[in-house]
């Protein structure tokens, strides 16, 4: 399963580079123009969201050879 | 479904090729007419905001991708380095963070690692699109 022509890599890894590009424009154009307090909002509410992402709570990839259909591509 | 995928593809890659075209200034921004700052124009808060955000946005991806049971290889090894990099990049967001609650200017040592992490990203992710 994949999209004919491109492999599944190369298709996973230009998404990912999209999604990376998108989150990092997208952050820098919400701020723009922002006044302090609406930047000390912005700031207060991606501090509460970041501390809710410290890496202990970043689950593990499953083994390989734990999921099904890995070898796919 | 692959016709759906084909044109899920172009669209994301339209979308990279729009952002880097407004991320260098070729496209005005619409409406307000509020300019876009560059890294280096922003003010230590601006800079945690925005790395707190790429990071947590970036979070949020991993945790929505991780449950997935048809991952292939490529996508968890694309994972498992986003892992390791947000292992190293928290620690050094929350120290720049530190600094700026406490009203001081964080160096410029911690502010470039940062930057390199998540370059790092990108940099981790490319060899499966150029394979």
């Amino acid at each position: 399963m994949g999209i004919p022509g491109v492999p599944a890599a190369v298709a996973m890894g230009l998404i990912e580079l999209g999604k990376l590009g998108l989150q990092v424009w997208f952050q820098a154009a919400r701020q723009a123009g922002k006044t302090k307090h609406e930047m000390d909002q912005m700031y207060n509410h991606e501090s509460v969201r970041f501390d809710s992402h410290h890496p202990d709570t970043w689950e593990d990839v499953p083994d390989d050879a734990k999921t099904e259909g890995s070898d796919s591509e | 479904m692959y016709s759906y995928r084909r044109n899920l593809l172009i669209v994301v890659l339209l979308s990279f090729i729009l952002v880097l075209a407004i991320s260098f200034g070729c496209i005005p921004q619409a409406g307000k007419g509020q300019e876009i700052k560059s890294l280096s124009e922003m003010t230590p808060k601006e800079k945690v905001t925005w790395m707190m955000s790429v990071y947590s946005a970036q979070a949020e991806d991993y945790k929505r991708m991780v449950k997935r049971p048809d991952l292939t290889n490529a996508q968890k090894a694309i994972l498992r380095n986003k892992k390791d990099v947000a292992k190293k990049v928290w620690p050094l967001i929350n120290t720049y963070r530190t600094y700026v609650n406490a009203g001081a200017v964080p160096t410029r040592e911690v502010e470039e690692e940062i930057i390199g992490l998540i370059n790092d990203l990108t940099v981790l992710i490319l060899p499966y699109v150029t394979e």
